[in-house]
């Protein structure tokens, strides 16, 4: 496993995902809409040639909605397996940076943590009197859900 | 004897009654008729007794004498009673009435006779009657009536006759003569009192001509009195106050009273001729002192408020020479809800200072910013330098890059030509300050692209320290790149900023200070070409194959133009801010509430403003650990390419 993260914001709290699920990261793409999707599933982009949905990450962790007029930026994360290739993008608000971390530094969760699920939340690193929370990009989304997904994907 | 019988009884029984009947029808009603009786008798006794005396003898002619004499008594006896006694006593009453005492009344008895005694008494009662009755009684009742203050009673004339009427008569003239005058004295006096002195009191005859007198002389000095009155207040009202009426011409109360108006006069417009005096010489700008003297009354409560009013504009002098020596805090306060004078004048002043606080804040606004301006460009100047130094150890690849450098510098020279060339126009044109806005609005744009593609370079910058990780060990070197690649997209979008935001307040303060930046134009002017070949510059690093190595490359020259231009940066900010300064000194001759507060307030915000980016600068200076050439990715498609213009 990596130990390089590519940290990044959204409502002004510090995230991190490790570098080997990232594909890349984008500036503003065209995200067409689609219709009867999941709430948080903002539409789907094109990316390399291919279709991608795009969820937006305030969405999914129950933060407060983005205005219309905020910058943004799209991770596209790779959650293949060994015989299903899929890509998803994550709507955040800004990149910070690609670190390294080594697992000694990570903290484990505490009890009391903000208002979301802290299933896919793999733990704490401090940086800087900041607290950076690594996510576990594989089960931000449940089974059931990615299925949702797909079919929607598919179909287009 | 027979005959003595015959002649006896005709004496008796015939001549007798027959000279008693004669005399009865010749003195009736007389006093003679008594004593015809008396005669009468007296004869017959002579003929009875010569009778006799003719027969018996003369012895009888003795009886003659005592018979006569008894009748003659008894007879005359009884004539005194009924001629003489009455007679008396109407001479008695006489004399009372001849001495005013009427207190009697006449004898019945008599007034019943019906001889000449009965008429007298008659008469004199008729007589008694009316000089008691009507003659002292008419007069007493009109003494009594006139005592009583009745001027109009007079003597009742009805039932009088010749004297008495004529006596009366003349009574009443008399009170005539009298009343008449007071009754025409009086209806004058009314018609004077009711304020109408235009009839005269006729002459009065005699003595009575003291009332005409008197009345005239009432007319006269109270006409007179009325002509001087009039006389000044029709004066007064006419604005005459000098006039005054002569007292010698009055007597008396009429002279007081005159005497009483004059001082009046004199009383009241002495002290308004001194006001009258005040107000003309305060009229005129020429202060007089205060008032000293006390008055009375009304006249005192004038006197001090020509005082305040001598006071309060002397303030209002003082206070007007302070501002015009400049100081303009001075507060000037209402005297009353309805002065517009000194509300005027303190909005003049607070306009004014207000003014001078803008015009100070602007000059601290070019002040802070040339020096800000002066510090942030050594420090990209600075940086530029060590950054241009580090990027040099790249490899040979850099070749391309220092072709490409001076490809640059030739643009930039020939930029440079067409820029002076411009900004020679522009000086010539003298569109300095809008010119140089727009300019600088152009060099945010600009700068804004810069930002952007240095953003994006920050996005490759991640994406390839993405693909660096997760290449592992192969990519280290590369990830080692990319950081510093990184690194410097983000202090070109800092300095990008940074400059940015000086331009967008150079811009402000172009826009506040007005004429005075036509001085410095030229050096704006230049600023802003040289910017634009900072620009143009980064232009180049986009062209070709948009190698990251040819972004280095590009942005060292770029730099290097940087630290060149943040040298002419700085030294035309020491330019604004020496000018600035003297600026300062004479803004400084007006005294505000400016100074302390808000500049430190406006030092404190730009510090902000600063510290970040000196600390970006000075982090950007690391060197360059040699890397294998890597080639990286742009992204093919790149909207801001169109946006660039070529001058």
């Amino acid at each position: 496993m990596n130990n390089t993260y590519l940290s990044f914001i959204i409502c002004g709290e510090l995230f991190a995902v490790n570098v080997s699920k990232v594909l890349e990261v984008l500036q503003k793409e065209n995200i067409t809409k689609v219709p009867n999707a999941p709430d948080y599933i903002k539409g789907i982009i094109n990316f390399r040639g291919e279709v991608v949905p795009v969820f937006e990450s305030r969405a999914k962790f129950n933060l407060s909605e983005r205005v219309i007029e905020e910058p943004y930026v799209i991770i596209v994360l790779d959650l293949s397996s060994e015989n299903d290739e899929f890509r998803i993008g994550a709507i955040v608000d800004k990149v910070q940076d690609v670190i390294s971390i080594s697992d000694e530094e990570i903290k484990p969760i505490p009890a009391m943590s903000k208002d979301f699920n802290t299933n896919f939340l793999q733990g704490i690193f401090k940086l800087h009197e900041k607290f950076i929370m690594l996510l576990d990009v594989e089960k931000v989304f449940t089974g059931s859900e990615l299925n949702k997904i797909k079919e929607k994907v598919e179909v287009e | 004897m027979k005959q003595l019988i015959i002649s006896s009884a005709m004496c008796i029984f015939v001549i007798a009654p027959l000279a008693l009947f004669l005399f009865w029808r010749l003195f009736r009603g007389t006093i003679i008729f008594p004593l015809s009786i008396i005669v009468t008798i007296i004869a017959l006794v002579a003929a009875l007794t010569s009778q006799f005396t003719a027969i018996f003898g003369l012895i009888h002619m003795v009886w003659t004498g005592p018979f006569t004499i008894l009748i003659g008594i008894l007879g005359l006896s009884y004539y005194r009673k009924q001629v003489c006694t009455p007679i008396k006593i109407l001479a008695k009453n006489l004399s009372s009435v001849a001495n005013g005492d009427f207190n009697f009344e006449i004898n019945k008895n008599l007034l019943r006779k019906n001889d000449e005694v009965g008429e007298t008494a008659r008469s004199l009662n008729t007589t008694i009657d009316i000089l008691k009755n009507q003659v002292m009684e008419g007069l007493n009742l009109v003494i009594k009536e006139q005592k009583t203050g009745d001027v109009e009673a007079r003597c009742n004339l009805s039932g009088l006759n010749g004297a008495y009427y004529e006596m009366l008569n003349g009574v009443n003239e008399s009170l005539e003569s009298i009343t008449l005058p007071l009754v025409e004295a009086i209806g004058l006096m009314n018609e004077y009192a009711q304020g109408d002195f235009s009839k005269l009191m006729r002459i009065l005859p005699g003595k009575q001509i003291i009332l005409t007198e008197g009345l005239n002389n009432i007319r006269t000095n109270v006409l007179a009195l009325i002509t001087d009155s009039n006389m000044l207040a029709t004066a007064a009202v006419e604005g005459n106050l000098s006039t005054r009426a002569d007292v010698t011409k009055h007597q008396g109360d009429f002279r007081k009273i005159v005497e009483g108006v004059n001082n009046t006069l004199d009383a009241v417009i002495g002290p308004l001729g001194i006001a009258a005096l005040y107000i003309e010489r305060i009229a005129i700008g020429d202060m007089p002192n205060e008032l000293t003297e006390n008055y009375e009354g009304d006249f005192n409560t004038i006197k001090d408020n020509l005082n305040i009013l001598i006071r309060s504009l002397n303030q209002i002098v003082e206070k007007a020479k302070l501002v015009a020596a400049g100081d303009l805090t001075v507060s000037l306060e209402k005297r009353s809800s309805n002065d517009e004078l000194m509300e005027a004048l303190n909005n003049l002043v607070k306009t004014n200072a207000s003014t001078i606080d803008e015009f100070k804040l602007a000059i601290e606004n070019i002040v802070q910013a040339s020096q800000q301006l002066q510090a942030v460009s050594e420090q990209i100047s600075q940086g530029s330098t060590e950054q241009a130094a580090s990027t040099e150890e790249v490899t040979s690849s850099m070749e391309e890059m220092v072709s490409n450098i001076n490809q640059n510098a030739d643009n930039a020279k020939q930029t440079e030509k067409i820029a002076l060339q411009a900004s020679g126009d522009i000086n010539q044109g003298n569109k300095s300050v809008a010119v140089t806005i727009d300019a600088m609005k152009r060099i945010a744009d600009k700068i804004t692209i810069v930002g952007e593609i240095a953003e994006k370079t920050d996005l490759l910058a991640i994406n390839a320290a993405i693909e660096a990780a997760r290449a592992g060990e192969q990519g280290k070197g590369f990830a080692v790149v990319a950081a510093e690649v990184r690194k410097l997209a983000e202090n070109s979008q800092a300095a990008a900023k940074e400059i940015n935001e000086l331009s967008r307040s150079s811009v402000k303060i172009a826009d506040e200070s007005g004429s005075l930046l036509t001085r410095i134009v030229p050096d704006i002017q230049k600023t802003a070409l040289l910017v634009q070949e900072i620009a143009a510059s980064s232009m180049e690093m986009n062209s070709g194959a948009g190698q990251i190595n040819n972004a280095i490359t590009q942005l060292n020259s770029v730099t290097q133009q940087n630290a060149a231009s943040a040298e002419e940066m700085s030294s035309s900010a020491m330019e604004l801010a020496r000018q600035a300064e003297q600026l300062q000194e004479l803004a400084g001759y007006y005294k505000t509430d400016f100074d302390a507060t808000k500049a430190a307030k406006f030092r404190k915000e730009r510090e902000k403003l600063v510290k970040p980016v000196t600390k970006q600068v000075q982090a950007s200076v690391k060197s360059f650990s040699p890397a294998n050439k890597v080639v990286i990715q742009m992204p093919q498609e790149d909207n801001y390419d169109n946006k660039y213009e070529r001058f």
